[in-house]
């Protein structure tokens, strides 16, 4: 038996394929440990890549979390961004959100996304995807990705917003079209309002805004000023001097908000194309009123 | 192929081009920079740690029927993309003289890892709408920060070894076997077995008289690699909510570049969603397999090599007589 790893590690994504067979994600089977490492590249004696404090996120989040699992997700999500702080670039590395789902903290991946038991599939199991997946579901980086995606600057205040609710995770995180950040922030400013109540409403405004988006340019309507990387670089170091809180609400990095101006052209514009949206389920008479 | 649009856009031509690159401030040498293949290759042996690049793009376009046409407040932009990293930069272009915008593009190191997108943008008011988007470049440069030359690859990498040796515990399983296909991870990769008697010595073969059979082998090695690379992009399409979504990367290229052979009466996307669909449902998976038989066999030239191999065997065959 190894003993739990100090750092993340790299695990291709061919070695964790092997490793995730149907009695390991029905949880039947214990993962191989020994051969996972093995299989591992090591990643250099940085604090940020420390296995400790990301376990200690993932065990305080089961622990706090006993209701619907899924209101995990904004609390865990926040605090695993400002905890690993890495680059986009880094973030790109598959094999590090394997290592982390894998081998850091299986459990938490058994925890929050084992599913249930269906007529094809009587053994619940969980999706390979979230443990060896794309970015928007692999346990981890949409968490991650939710954060980057999601946050002001500093102000990781919308990033809760979008994670309370799951059709923003499952479908508005996926999207193109917010990364352009003052897109993404009107889109949350019609969740913190009440224009959008429900997931369906939350789908029928991703897909107008992604339809509009392939004739409107955003960028033109609404400029976007540029992230300051040293700003983000900087906070990347100052990990050594922060102790992310578990209460509070931590700090992300100050690379610059979306101009307020340009969020501000946005919002009338979706709320447009949403009154005009069919949303499944909603009844014509209210389509006409709002 | 344009799209359809309730609006007037440009029917000219739109050009991009990358002028010069400059990594941290130091003028890249212009061989990095291949305008036929429209590549920057931003990877210098010298210099493995840089921060920035800067690009200075030029797009044109058509001057006489921007001026005169129904738009108003015409403007240009660049962009730079790159999905794996979830990173898009827009900058503004500013017109030089009329029908000529230029501008600079800065890549960020931190922020990309492969492939960059660059593309161009002519955007403008339209009957009373602000930022419709009337024009694009025709065609889309690549930022590659891995490339040594500026080349676009479609091939796919291959590794000759020894599928008997102890240390390969991967392909060990496959030690009879001639060749394999390892198509998940960033990269497909196609493993030819050295411990295969005569394979090596076929393939690499440049005797003329063997060509006939090496074009056959590797037909036929081919048509496995698009099949299986094919079956693994199946099940990278993502179908869970809503209208399936292309999957990126090799898989999306490889269902673009099959689809239309396995399913030749549908639009790109209206292939995908049949496809999606029948996994979703289940049904119509063998139907499936004949198609995409087909159109592996196509990719991989079959008929054409392997019905000059059965010519040339027959040829020798009566030659023998």
């Amino acid at each position: 038996m190894s003993t739990a790893p100090e750092r993340l590690a790299l695990l291709p994504d061919e070695a964790s394929a092997r490793f995730l067979t149907t009695p390991v994600l029905q949880d039947r089977e214990p993962l191989p440990v020994a051969a996972i490492d093995q299989a591992c590249e090591a990643l250099p004696h940085e604090l940020r890549w420390s296995a400790e404090p990301i376990r200690e996120l993932v065990d305080e989040a089961m622990k706090r979390f006993d209701g619907p699992r899924t209101e995990a997700d904004a609390w865990l999500s926040t605090r695993l961004h400002s905890t690993l702080r890495i680059t986009r670039g880094e973030a790109a590395d598959n094999r590090m959100w394997n290592h982390l789902a894998l081998r850091i903290a299986p459990d938490y991946v058994f925890w929050r996304h084992m599913g249930r038991a269906t007529k094809t599939q009587p053994i619940p199991t969980v999706n390979r995807s979230r443990f060896s997946g794309a970015f928007y579901s692999h346990a981890f980086a949409r968490l991650w990705w939710a954060a980057e995606l999601f946050r002001d600057g500093y102000d990781y205040a919308p990033v809760v917003l979008a994670c309370e609710n799951q059709d923003v995770l499952n479908t508005v995180l996926r999207l193109e079209v917010i990364l352009h950040r003052p897109t993404a922030q009107a889109m949350l400013k019609l969740l913190a309002d009440g224009t959008l109540r429900t997931g369906r409403d939350v789908n029928a405004l991703a897909q107008a805004v992604n339809t509009a988006g392939t004739t409107l340019f955003f960028e033109a309507l609404a400029p976007d000023a540029e992230p300051d990387p040293d700003a983000y670089l900087a906070w990347i170091e100052a990990l050594d001097s922060t102790l992310v809180p578990l209460d509070g609400m931590p700090d992300g990095p100050d690379d610059g908000r979306a101009p307020l101006g340009a969020v501000n052209t946005l919002v009338p514009i979706f709320k447009r194309l949403f009154a005009e949206a069919p949303v499944r389920g909603k009844e014509q008479k209210e389509a006409k009123d709002s | 192929m344009k799209r359809l649009t309730p609006y007037p856009v440009l029917v000219g031509d739109v050009s991009l081009e990358v002028r010069e690159a400059r990594l941290d401030d130091i003028s890249l040498p212009f061989a990095m920079i291949s305008v036929p293949q429209r590549m920057v290759a931003l990877h210098q042996v010298e210099r493995e740690r840089w921060e920035t690049a800067r690009l200075s793009v030029r797009l044109r376009t058509p001057r006489q029927e921007l001026a005169s046409g129904p738009w108003r407040d015409e403007g240009c932009y660049a962009v730079l993309s790159e999905r794996r990293t979830n990173v898009r930069t827009t900058a503004r272009l500013h017109q030089e003289e009329p029908g000529i915008w230029t501008g600079d593009v800065v890549v960020h190191r931190d922020r990309h890892v492969g492939r960059v997108q660059l593309t161009g943008h002519v955007v403008a008011t339209v009957d009373g709408t602000a930022g419709r988007q009337i024009g694009t470049a025709d065609e889309t440069w690549t930022i590659d920060l891995k490339a040594r030359t500026p080349v676009k690859s479609t091939t796919i990498r291959t590794v000759w070894a020894d599928f008997g040796d102890e240390g390969n515990a991967r392909l060990r399983p496959f030690s009879a076997d001639p060749w394999t296909v390892e198509s998940v991870g960033e990269e497909p990769v196609l493993y030819l077995n050295k411990g295969f008697e005569g394979l090596s010595t076929m393939l690499e073969s440049s005797r003329s008289v063997d060509r006939a059979a090496r074009d056959a082998v590797s037909a036929q090695i081919a048509q496995d690699v698009w099949t299986s690379l094919f079956n693994s992009a199946v099940y990278a399409i993502d179908f869970e909510s809503g209208p399936p979504d292309w999957p990126g990367g090799w898989q999306e290229s490889v269902l673009k570049r099959l689809l239309s052979d396995v399913f030749p009466d549908r639009s790109p996307d209206d292939a995908l969603a049949e496809l999606a669909n029948r996994r979703r449902t289940g049904d119509g998976g063998s139907d499936l397999q004949t198609r995409l038989l087909h159109a592996a066999a196509k990719q991989a030239r079959l008929p054409r090599n392997l019905g000059a191999f059965i010519r040339t065997v027959r040829r020798s065959g009566q030659e023998n007589e």
